[in-house]
């Protein structure tokens, strides 16, 4: 159980007590003498929303009505490759409610630029002369209801000349083969994407949209000094993020030249920029509001209904809701598709000497964010290891399916299931333990990784080392099988994983002290259930000394709140993390003086706490911080305001070799261990306990630092055993949750695990580091590992049906028998 | 869901009027658990909804000479949680609480659930092997008809366009006998059964005097083989017996493909979980299995 | 088809008008502007849409309203207020049961049927109740935590 033993402490209370022991080095408390300062960094918080949680009260953009406000809908290609040739939807113009219907030829013939893309401008909200996979929009409508919609939908006449389609990334790759998009419009947004791809917009000749290439060591080199060169091919299928809550957005046009949204996104600031882009409108008129979410995982990223959202509402002159169906959610985006064929080379003591990598990402019928999943994936795709020779070839490749993008992780899960199947491969067939010849390689402090780029405070050995022991494996085998039960083998394996958070990005934020002493944080971080809004708050709470309570997060506002780069890749807690610390430290210059004067003690005297301060000396005499308000304005009034911004930055990576003396500002890792039980007649794996760690640099909230490592690992048990989309001929045959299978309570592992590795980073706030993600990188090659371990058998392509699994094990009995 | 009527008789009989008024437009909804999804997903598309939720005294639950007699509304949450299921049918108390979810057994009733002739339902290949029977009304006839007859093919049943299920008849199981419903998921315990096995077995000393098996969702409707339970009756049961009844099994078993696994894979877990579930009933009865 | 309806929501009787295809969860959300019941799934599959109707959990995504006339619904409104929360809504916020919380109402009105039945239950009648309810940020961990604490408190 990951849960607390004990309950989490209501605000205000519960906070650990830190001694100060006054010395220069003592940050900004700076204090003489000794002292007892609460500290809220490192301890249990519970959520500042969760009474609003636990009531339903909760804000999401589907709660949201305006006053004359219609709902849209789409219509959707029943082709996954094709021409349009005529649309005509004159009989739902027709039809009583409907206020807009609109197609493709219309988006030209508004004074927009339909083209958008974060990585290139690919897509239109509507197909615009070709329809690219079963399910690409062709037309929308904005109704009085949804009912109305749906039947106005239904009144469109479609006819598509088919085109020959293609589903799979080696037959995509292959000479002849249908060309899915024309040319290649850099987008033109992202730093990383920007270098990446350059400006130029250029006539596609296949369809690889994007090659990533690096290059150390000379590989061939070192696969021919290796005592053994292992080769293998592994896969996995696209899946869905099946995020609870629908892509939703809301938009309304007031005096014709300022747009309003309110949007499900992860990625407000950037939603801003595309749509200041689309319409030819100053970012300034456009507004861009999120209230929460129910669960992101990279689906709500980029641009997804905002655009026709907003069109619709242009057209009918009145606000207009787009929001999905669960079947739509498997047609707007889906995580990445692999196939991956590694080349390693091993010396006989334990060392791997070269590593090849040619992987293959499949983006489907739109680019969305795949280069990027391509790109930050592929420093790592060798693997978390020293290897002196590497050498990466990953292309991002459309084919006619539902687009790819961004899933918790982008991309290193794939790659890890790879790298990390193989690692166990060559640890068996050398008759080394899987965990020793790990530890042999693991990057560690100073070590140089494949990009060119110097490891420095990153855990992994200490989370390999962490999880090994946590589920016994240097200790002895479980009985297996069990006397009672001869079909059920046990088994346990072990996987880990790094990742290069973004780099180079902006967070922004400002704090803000209103008259009472209390406490606003603007920042454009979502709060999409990984806990910001209470994280963010601990750190301000810790910075400046004032109660959680007295604390409140104003959400997403792109008037109001300042730029952030986007909610994702375990970005918040050290990017926006540092930036609101580095605001509220801004703040406190401003107050402290103050303080100082009242209390008559030099500002390196002042301690603060629990919404009071006080000099060191003097721990009777102490102020609240609307006190000291009152003092600066001289009456109930005014807002102080202190603001930050945390940049990081990089050194580019060269085009041919992908070497960089600094690709990323901080590296995030984890390992899982699984210990798993097999039905050899079935096929079926049940998971009879999971550990993962990550190394969080440090756990500010150490109760939602393990929940997002459990929530990571049980997430990434999905992928793992059951979720797979299932193409027929380009249409998903399983959208919707009756045959597209989630991890329930009933597909809990046995025992679960969430572990906490501390190796603070000196940029981190308080030395955290990313970690939202880390817990799911390694979960399924650590099971399909210890399924090997236990019967001996190896499924190389995800998901380990039962079925697969079955047929493996037949396959290496007879291969026993031989 | 496009716009239908939805008619809320308060009797068997209006019912039964409406049903023929409305011919093939018309489909009867009960607790809706299964047909309102259908409606929403406009894999069908009524224009009228005969409701019989509304009639009284259609939801009973009452022991009937060591039997059960039911009456077609009653939930499958009501049943679960019935203490004359509980005493009289104890395997489909356990076979109950398998299906679906706690909120559809709410509002699903017998009825529906055996009407909707969906092969991958837990309950009927217990109802199957207990030998029960469904009460029809109709315009032209008034009757028992036995499961085994109601159900005819995927989603097809023995019923007339004005006829209804109206209860569940299951006959006592008699003394000595033991019994076991074992579900197989191949994706997660939520899901549909990729096959579910019930079995019964009556010993008689060291033999068995009578077996039932019934394997659900592995064909398009409730496969019972008879010709291999009589391999077992009057036997010693062994393992090659078993393994030899189980075989048969699944080479009468003709499931489709889809995301739980192929068809023959569906065949090696219909032999699999014939094979255990007989395991299970005779380790309820005591029986040992020779090797 | 219209159907005039009466029926109890959370204490409060209502007369209204709903078409024959309308459900449960649509008029809840449109009509009485009730929030907490969210669909996520649309085929009583995932326990988003969860309310009770004459005390027993039902999924109002896929339960025709006019079906409810004359019953008793309770939302996760009806539960507790933020002044007065219910037990099992404070075990809730006490053993972080929740991540995003979409599902959590639905988690808090079965919980509340759950302890009603089966005082103290085991974490495997836990699970096996709750079974057709999902978490995405896979919390389930902390919430069968939750659910043991309510069995405390109720």
């Amino acid at each position: 159980m990951s849960g607390a033993t004990s309950p989490l402490p209501v605000s205000g209370e519960g906070v650990g007590e830190r001694a100060i022991l006054g010395s220069a080095g003592e940050g900004h408390l700076g204090a003489t003498g000794v002292s007892a300062v609460p500290t809220i960094i490192g301890t249990d918080q519970p959520r500042l929303e969760s009474v609003a949680k636990v009531t339903g009260q909760l804000e999401f953009v589907d709660n949201l009505e305006l006053p004359g406000m219609l709902h849209g809908m789409l219509l959707r290609s029943l082709v996954a490759h094709g021409r349009i040739r005529r649309v005509d939807a004159s009989r739902a113009r027709r039809l009583p409610g409907v206020y807009a219907v609109l197609t493709g030829a219309d988006l030209l013939a508004m004074p927009i630029d339909p083209y958008t893309g974060p990585a290139f401008k690919d897509q239109t909200p509507l197909a615009i002369d070709k329809v690219r996979y079963v399910g690409d929009p062709i037309a929308a409508v904005a109704a009085v209801d949804r009912e109305t919609a749906e039947e106005a939908l239904e009144l469109i006449d479609v006819e598509i000349e088919e085109l020959p389609a293609v589903f799979d990334v080696v037959a995509a790759l292959e000479p002849g083969a249908p060309l899915i998009s024309e040319r290649l419009v850099p987008a033109g947004t992202f730093a990383d994407l920007i270098e990446l791809i350059g400006g130029e917009d250029v006539a596609a000749t296949s369809n690889a949209c994007f090659q990533y290439k690096l290059r150390r060591g000379d590989v061939e080199q070192g696969l021919r000094r290796a005592d053994r060169v292992f080769t293998h091919t592994f896969s996995n299928p696209p899946s869905q993020h099946a995020d609870l809550e629908y892509h939703c957005s809301v938009a309304q046009w007031t005096g014709g030249d300022k747009l309003h949204v309110w949007s499900a996104t992860q990625s407000p600031s950037y939603v801003r920029i595309m749509l200041s882009n689309m319409f030819h409108l100053p970012e300034s008129h456009v507004r861009v509001e999120v209230p929460y979410l129910g669960g992101g995982f990279g689906s709500k990223l980029y641009m997804k209904l905002e655009p026709i959202a907003s069109i619709l509402a242009r057209a009918a002159g009145r606000p207009v809701k787009v929001r999905l169906s669960r079947r739509e959610e498997f047609l707007t985006i889906t995580k990445h598709g692999l196939t991956a064929e590694l080349r390693t080379g091993v010396t006989n003591d334990g060392r791997i000497l070269a590593r090849d990598c040619r992987i293959m990402w499949d983006t489907g019928a739109y680019a969305d964010i795949g280069p990027r999943v391509t790109h930050k994936s592929g420093y790592t795709s060798a693997g978390p290891y020293d290897i002196p020779n590497v050498r990466i070839d990953s292309f991002s490749v459309y084919t006619n399916k539902p687009p790819a993008g961004a899933f918790r992780g982008f991309g290193i899960m794939q790659v890890c299931w790879a790298y990390e199947s193989q690692m166990d491969i060559i640890a068996k067939e050398m008759g080394w333990d899987p965990v020793e010849f790990r530890l042999r390689n693991v990057l560690r402090e100073g070590d140089v990784q494949a990009t060119g780029t110097t490891v420095s405070s990153m855990g992994l050995a200490d989370c390999i080392e962490t999880v090994a022991d946590a589920i016994g494996m240097r200790g002895p085998r479980p009985e297996s099988p069990p006397s009672d039960a001869p079909h059920l083998v046990r088994g346990r394996g072990i996987g880990c994983s790094m990742k290069a958070v973004i780099t180079p990005s902006a967070a922004e934020a400002t704090v803000q002290m209103h008259a009472d002493g209390s406490i606003s944080i603007l920042t454009s971080a979502v709060e999409m259930g990984q806990g910001s809004d209470t994280l963010l708050s601990q750190i301000v709470a810790e910075e400046l000394g004032v109660r959680m309570d007295q604390i409140s997060v104003v959400h997403p506002d792109t008037d109001v709140t300042p730029y952030d780069l986007i909610s994702a890749g375990s970005r918040t807690t050290f990017h926006m993390g540092k930036a609101v610390e580095i605001a509220a430290g801004e703040l406190r210059e401003q107050i402290w003086p103050i303080a100082a004067e009242l209390l008559d003690a030099a500002p390196a005297e002042l301690v603060a706490g629990d919404g009071r301060i006080w000099a060191v000396s003097v721990p009777d005499h102490a102020l609240t911080f609307g006190r000291l308000m009152t003092t600066r304005f001289g009456m109930r009034a005014g807002t102080l305001i202190g603001n930050g911004i945390f940049e990081t930055h990089h050194a580019p990576t060269d085009h041919e070799t992908g070497q960089s003396e600094n690709v990323t500002a901080h590296w995030l890792c984890g390992a899982t261990a699984a210990e798993v039980e097999v039905d050899v007649e079935t096929g079926k794996v049940r998971i009879v306990d999971l550990a993962t760690a990550v190394d969080v640099g440090k756990a500010i909230n150490p109760f939602a630092c393990r929940q997002q490592i459990a929530g990571a690992s049980i997430q990434g048990t999905g992928p793992t055993l059951m979720e797979e989309i299932i193409l027929s001929d380009g249409q998903v045959a399983n959208p919707s949750f009756v045959d597209y299978k989630i991890p329930s309570f009933e597909d809990l592992p046995g025992r679960m695990q969430p572990l906490i590795v501390e190796h603070p980073h000196p940029d981190g706030p308080s030395g955290a580091k990313g970690m939202g993600e880390a817990g799911i990188f390694a979960i399924a090659p650590a099971i399909a590992n210890a399924v090997a371990d236990a019967v001996g058998a190896r499924v190389p392509n995800l998901p380990l049906t039962p079925e697969k699994v079955l047929r493996a094990i037949r396959a290496a009995q007879q291969d026993g028998q031989r | 869901m496009r716009p239908f009527d939805l008619l809320q008789p308060q009797t068997v009989d209006e019912a039964v009027a409406l049903l023929g008024e409305q011919g093939d437009d018309a489909r009867v909804i009960a607790g809706g658990a299964m047909l309102t999804i259908l409606l929403r997903q406009r894999i069908i598309a009524p224009s009228v909804l005969v409701s019989i939720a509304d009639i009284a005294g259609l939801d009973s639950i009452e022991a009937n000479d060591g039997g059960l007699r039911i009456g077609a509304n009653a939930t499958l949450r009501s049943l679960e949680r019935s203490s004359e299921v509980a005493e009289c049918c104890p395997v489909l108390r356990e076979a109950l609480g398998l299906v679906a979810n706690v909120r559809v057994r709410n509002v699903a009733t017998i009825g529906g659930h055996l009407a909707h002739a969906d092969p991958h339902l837990d309950l009927p290949p217990v109802l199957l092997a207990l030998d029960a029977s469904v009460r029809v009304r109709g315009s032209a006839r008034e009757g028992s008809i036995p499961l085994g007859e109601l159900i005819t093919g995927y989603y097809e049943t023995a019923l007339g366009p004005d006829e209804l299920v109206v209860g569940l008849d299951i006959p006592p199981l008699g003394a000595g006998w033991h019994g076991t419903y074992l579900k197989y998921c191949s994706l997660t315990p939520t899901d549909w059964p990729t096959v579910g096995v019930a079995a019964f077995l009556l010993p008689a000393g060291d033999r068995l005097a009578d077996v039932r098996i019934v394997a659900g969702s592995v064909a398009d409707r409730p496969l019972r083989v008879p010709e291999a339970e009589a391999l077992l009756r009057g036997a010693r049961p062994t393992a090659s017996a078993v393994a030899e009844v189980a075989r048969r099994y699944a080479q009468a078993a003709d499931p489709l493909e889809d995301v739980r696994g192929s068809v023959e894979y569906k065949r090696t877990v219909t032999e699999v979980y014939v094979r255990r579930a007989f395991a299970e009933a005779a380790r309820r009865a005591g029986m040992s299995i020779a090797g | 088809m219209k159907h005039e309806i009466a029926l109890t929501v959370n204490g409060r009787e209502h007369r209204l008008t709903v078409e024959s295809q309308r459900t449960l969860l649509e008029f809840i959300r449109d009509d009485l502007k009730l929030f907490g019941a969210r669909e996520s799934c649309g085929m009583s599959l995932c326990g988003a849409c969860t309310v009770l109707v004459d005390g027993v959990p039902v999924s109002s995504c896929s339960y025709l309203a006019a079906r409810a006339n004359g019953k008793t619904i309770t939302t996760v409104e009806g539960l507790g207020t933020p002044d007065n929360l219910h037990p099992v809504q404070r075990a809730f916020i006490e053993r972080g049961g929740f991540q995003c919380s979409y599902c959590t109402p639905g988690m808090i009105l079965m919980t509340t049927c759950l302890l009603q039945e089966n005082p103290h239950p085991s974490i495997e009648e836990i699970k096996d109740y709750l079974s057709g309810n999902l978490c995405r940020c896979s919390t389930y961990e902390d919430i069968i935590q939750s659910v043991l604490a309510a069995a405390e408190l109720v």
